[in-house]
């Protein structure tokens, strides 16, 4: 408990202790958080009891807006009338379970049963790359994905070993999967629901662009496209109408199949990691997937626009288009693209 | 190829400024002007243009809405297209109906027609998903070529050539047909309809469906629950001298 709350833990503390049925306040850092509130008869203790679970309440209320625990389940054997619930209610964050109930045992066998049957969301992120090399926007992906999750897989697919390995060096990731031809859409879908994943999220780029939406209608489920910013699990940003409002969806889906702005985010770290790649049975695409034939890129040594580090960018002011050439200049000495 | 399907949705007119409502359930659409969503109409242009060259011999114009949808298939048959289906519904089309929903009902429009084609636009300029393409392709099974540049259809009618906008430049892929192509703005520039066409395009069959009938789940998994507009911009500072700046970049932004 935080220093300018310690002697309120004192007083709570005291007031509980005097009580002959005693009670014992566990806080365990980064886990459910139970506490049991024995019932008092007596109306002044009644009273008081009421005014130790409020203070209570809501030392628990401002510790958890501050920590990032992802659950909390609160026993507390009551009567109803003094139920913190309003609190609870009414308090933004982190989900609450409030078991209020005279019968301790059974409340406290279904408060430990559900904190085990919560678990935290599974991320797959799906890396984005050209062929040859990961992206830097998968290392958006990456951020967005641990605000979800401590750890996520990455699902590497239709490219060769090294961006595997590239993939596997990344921050966050506890492990790789890899397959090497192009998958279907469906055999992505299969591989997800086979493995659990409650999250699959990817970059925005041209290739995700095209795959991911296949994805997500062979898992049934609607996509959320284009997310600058993650709220909760299941609570997601996107901009629409070209960007002139905001919208804040909400996923109900069973798996949310969501892609990443990555200028929304900030990199991951690239190296430090060193999870494990491991050879994933994805189905490879059909006869429908088509061929690839010739491209040409515009040739241009400087940085992809999405992916810059800088972006130096003119208007009306440049007067001419002539003058870009001082923004190309700019550009080249701070090493980003013009847009 | 005998059949092309072209999706076009009814959108808030690219020009008009949009505004979020008061009550932040979503954008003030009441009095707005609405017209076909650009991306659509470069779609129709497309189709048009095949049944031109000979490649198709029917274009078919699909849309998803309200009542009002209805004008706006006028519009495209009076670009040029032989039939109209208006699958009606009252959902709100920019963020009411989800992707998926919009995916299914097309597929059982494609079950219908049977089409050799489906050209729609690459996104909605309300929505800005762009989804549709690729997830419509996913439940038929077909293959896609999104954000085309450029469509040729070969001699047969069984694969098609397709220039694709990417993020560095174009690509050339080609697919076997039947396949969804999603247009991108490169693609053709499309028609203003001529005041004949706009009068022979009332008499052309208008079929109405209803979505519900359809046997699709409408319900959304995708709900809005607030809309803001984006945050303010700040106002930009004026500096005094090239050091100012540099300091400025170095410590205030970290871009050098």
């Amino acid at each position: 408990v935080p220093t300018p709350q310690r002697h309120c833990a004192r007083y709570v503390a005291g007031r509980v202790s005097r009580w002959r049925s005693c009670t014992r306040l566990v806080c365990v850092d980064g886990s459910p958080l139970v506490t049991a509130v024995r019932r008092r008869r007596a109306r002044r203790q009644q009273r008081e009891h009421a005014v130790a679970v409020r203070v209570l309440f809501s030392l628990l209320c401002q510790r958890s807006e501050s920590s990032s625990v992802s659950s909390h389940a609160a026993l507390v054997a009551s009567p109803a009338r003094n139920c913190p619930g309003r609190y609870l209610a009414a308090r933004p964050g982190p989900p609450f379970t409030l078991f209020s109930t005279s019968r301790m045992r059974s409340a406290l066998r279904r408060a430990v049963g559900e904190a085990t049957r919560r678990r935290a969301a599974s991320t797959l992120v799906i890396a984005d790359h050209d062929g040859s090399a990961m992206t830097a926007a998968t290392l958006s992906a990456m951020t967005a994905a641990g605000k979800l999750a401590p750890s996520s897989a990455v699902l590497v697919a239709g490219a060769p070993a090294a961006v595997a390995a590239e993939a596997a060096a990344m921050a966050g990731v506890d492990k790789v999967f890899h397959v090497e031809a192009a998958p279907s859409g469906k055999g992505v879908a299969d591989f997800v629901t086979a493995g659990g994943f409650s999250h699959v999220l990817a970059p925005v780029s041209n290739n995700t662009k095209d795959f991911v939406p296949r994805v997500a209608a062979a898992l049934g489920v609607s996509p959320v496209t284009d997310v600058c910013d993650v709220l909760g699990e299941d609570t997601f940003v996107r901009p629409f109408y070209a960007g002139n409002a905001l919208a804040t969806v909400e996923a109900t889906g069973a798996v949310k199949v969501v892609t990443v702005r990555a200028t929304a985010f900030d990199k991951a770290d690239a190296a430090g990691g060193s999870a494990a790649v491991e050879a994933a049975d994805v189905a490879a695409a059909g006869a429908e997937k088509a061929k690839f034939v010739s491209a040409s890129a515009g040739s241009s040594d400087r940085p992809d626009l999405t992916a810059a580090r800088v972006v130096v960018s003119g208007g009306r002011g440049m007067k001419e288009g002539a003058n870009f050439a001082m923004l190309e200049k700019v550009a080249d000495k701070l090493g980003g693209a013009v847009g | 190829m005998r059949k092309v399907l072209v999706g076009v949705k009814r959108v808030v007119d690219y020009a008009v400024r949009v505004r979020v409502s008061a009550d932040k359930s979503g954008v003030e659409l009441a009095n707005t002007k609405m017209s076909m969503n650009p991306f659509c109409e470069i779609a129709v242009e497309e189709a048009i243009r095949l049944k031109e060259k000979g490649a198709a011999e029917e274009v078919v114009a699909v849309s998803i809405g309200p009542k009002q949808a209805q004008e706006t298939l006028r519009s495209a048959l009076a670009m040029g297209c032989d039939r109209a289906i208006h699958v009606q519904t009252d959902i709100r089309s920019d963020q009411g109906l989800n992707p998926l929903a919009i995916a299914q009902l097309l597929e059982k429009v494609v079950e219908k027609e049977s089409p050799d084609l489906v050209i729609v636009g690459k996104q909605s300029i309300d929505g800005d998903h762009a989804t549709t393409a690729p997830m419509l392709a996913e439940l038929l099974g077909w293959s896609q070529a999104t954000f085309a540049a450029r469509l040729d259809v070969a001699a047969d009618g069984a694969s098609a050539e397709v220039e694709r906008e990417t993020d560095a430049g174009t690509e050339v892929v080609k697919l076997p047909l039947p396949a969804v192509i999603s247009a991108d703005l490169r693609l053709n520039t499309p028609r203003y309809p001529k005041l004949p066409n706009i009068m022979k395009a009332k008499k052309k069959p208008l079929e109405a469906l209803e979505a519900a009938d359809l046997g699709v789940d409408l319900a959304p998994t995708l709900v809005v629950t607030g809309v803001a507009p984006p945050p303010d911009r700040a106002a930009g500072v004026t500096v005094e001298s090239v050091d100012d700046l540099v300091d400025k970049l170095k410590n205030e932004a970290a871009v050098i």
